[in-house]
């Protein structure tokens, strides 16, 4: 099915269960084999990578407002910049920049004070004009570029071979990942995980670990845990490849947008609606399609004749936040989530690491530490204000 | 590999070739929709109509020539079927997709 795949029969017992081989569910996994965690296994209901973590926008930043995202992005970023290497699988990481666009005045006026926030947390971010940031999107309709903010050293990777990458390196230090073994019931005796049921048996971990994604609800709920979060569907269009006309990685705040252009030249684009569209479906809407032709032609008229080649959708779990949700869950001993992502493409190398670290030690980094599950149930946010998502706490 | 199987090409979108597949496959890509993602067949401007056929064929033999059972279709299909210009699709009707 894809190299590092186990093809052996499941075990009775492990170490650790992670459910759902994502990016976070097999990213974490090489981090606990690197750290010395002899039993690891990794279920998918189906293959690795065919939910969110083969179908976002494969972009990465840092380039944030609130200091909780700035410090978790950055871990991460400087994890992207040797990926590769550590992994030795070229993830096709293209640090050629990241610009986070202003078209209004009061965007501008705020990604002015988002800079001084990543100035002062030590990111190396440009705050680039009008004209400079005209000449830096030749390709952009000049109606829409009041100023932005260029982050250099970030940019976007390849999203299949990441997971290919992680997949390869967790299965090489032992890690079992089991494709098509769905997770029909989380077993839970006196406070504590004991492990989990599914259609091919009983298996028995003292940590199981929800990494589920777009259906990380459903494994809470057998778990027993119920936290206030909703299902939603993104949606991503590609056209056919074109001349290169646009290097860097961009996130347009007005247009709720985000797109880059791969080095094959294809570009690659979403929109959001400003609302959250709560469905698990995984077909795209006419609706939708509508909305980012019509956005992305209006940014790069250049656009208008390009064939669209695929339009999908994909789904994540999110808080009202939008922030991921990672650590063990109180009250459920051994029972430890990283969820809620909706920026996990590039938040994962980071948090894979942080999470193998807070597993093995007890031990929860304070880059970690906002992000626990205890903010939700508590119901506060942490205040993010450059994404392109739409929420309702925004 | 062979060089017949380096020069036969499979997806003429991406100059996907007979090699390739065999190499992936080798690999250990053996889905319809991973193959995909490797190979970049499937994935070009003709959306697939042209190699999807000649993909599946190779597959069912590479899988009989090593005993294994894989899926046997398509990947999925992802819209549109047909290409559309981005500027159709922004003012349908309009001057857009020329």
């Amino acid at each position: 099915m894809l190299p590092g795949v186990h093809d052996g029969p499941l075990a009775r017992t492990y170490d650790v269960v992670i459910v759902g081989a994502g990016i976070q569910g097999v990213g974490l996994a090489y981090e606990l084999a690197k750290r010395g965690v002899r039993r690891i296994a990794v279920l998918d209901r189906s293959w690795p990578g065919n939910g969110a973590s083969g179908r976002n926008g494969e972009m990465i930043r840092s380039a944030f407002s609130s200091p909780e995202w700035i410090n978790l992005f950055h871990h991460s970023l400087r994890r992207w910049h040797r990926l590769s290497a550590e992994l030795d699988f070229n993830v096709l990481f293209s640090p050629d920049g990241y610009v986070v666009l202003a078209s209004t005045e009061q965007q501008w006026s705020n990604l002015q004070r988002d800079a001084r926030t990543q100035a002062a947390h030590g990111l190396r971010t440009e705050l680039l004009d009008a004209a400079a940031m005209r000449e830096l999107l030749p390709a952009a309709n000049p109606e829409l570029v009041r100023g932005g903010i260029l982050q250099r050293d970030a940019g976007f990777a390849h999203h299949d071979a990441v997971v290919w990458a992680y997949l390869r390196a967790a299965a090489r230090l032992g890690v079992e990942v089991h494709a098509g073994v769905e997770v029909t019931g989380v077993r839970v005796s006196g406070g504590r995980v004991t492990g989990v049921t599914t259609a091919k048996g009983e298996v028995s971990a003292p940590i199981v670990v929800n990494a589920a994604g777009g259906g990380a609800l459903a494994i809470n709920a057998m778990a027993g845990v119920k936290l206030p979060m909703v299902q939603s569907r993104l949606e991503l269009l590609v056209t056919e490849p074109m001349r290169p006309f646009l290097r860097t990685a961009v996130a347009p705040l007005e247009l709720l947008g985000y797109c880059h252009q791969t080095k094959r030249g294809e570009f690659v684009g979403g929109t959001e609606l400003p609302y959250t569209d709560q469905s698990a479906s995984l077909n795209g809407t006419y609706r939708l399609l509508r909305d980012m032709a019509a956005k992305w032609v209006r940014l790069f008229p250049v656009l208008s004749g390009a064939r669209l080649l695929r339009h999908w959708a994909g789904t994540v779990t999110q808080y009202k936040d939008l922030a991921p949700v990672i650590g063990e869950m109180p009250g459920l001993s051994g029972y430890v989530v990283t969820i809620g992502w909706v920026y996990g493409f590039m938040g994962a190398p980071a948090a894979a690491e942080l999470l193998a670290e807070a597993i093995v030690t007890g031990r929860v980094s304070p880059v970690l530490a906002p992000f626990s599950p205890q903010r939700v149930i508590e119901g506060r946010v942490i205040a993010e204000t450059s994404l392109v998502v739409a929420s309702e706490a925004a | 590999m062979s060089r017949a199987a380096r020069d036969t090409i499979v997806c003429h979108c991406h100059d996907a070739t007979l090699a390739d597949l065999k190499v992936m496959w080798r690999e250990g890509y053996r889905h319809p929709d991973t193959v995909k993602r490797a190979t970049a067949a499937f994935m070009g401007p003709c959306q697939g109509k042209y190699c999807a056929p000649l993909v599946q064929e190779i597959l069912a033999g590479l899988a009989a020539e090593s005993g294994v059972e894989i899926e046997r279709r398509r990947p999925s299909v992802r819209a549109p079927l047909y290409p559309v210009r981005l500027g159709e699709l922004a003012a349908p009707g309009g001057e857009g997709g020329r």
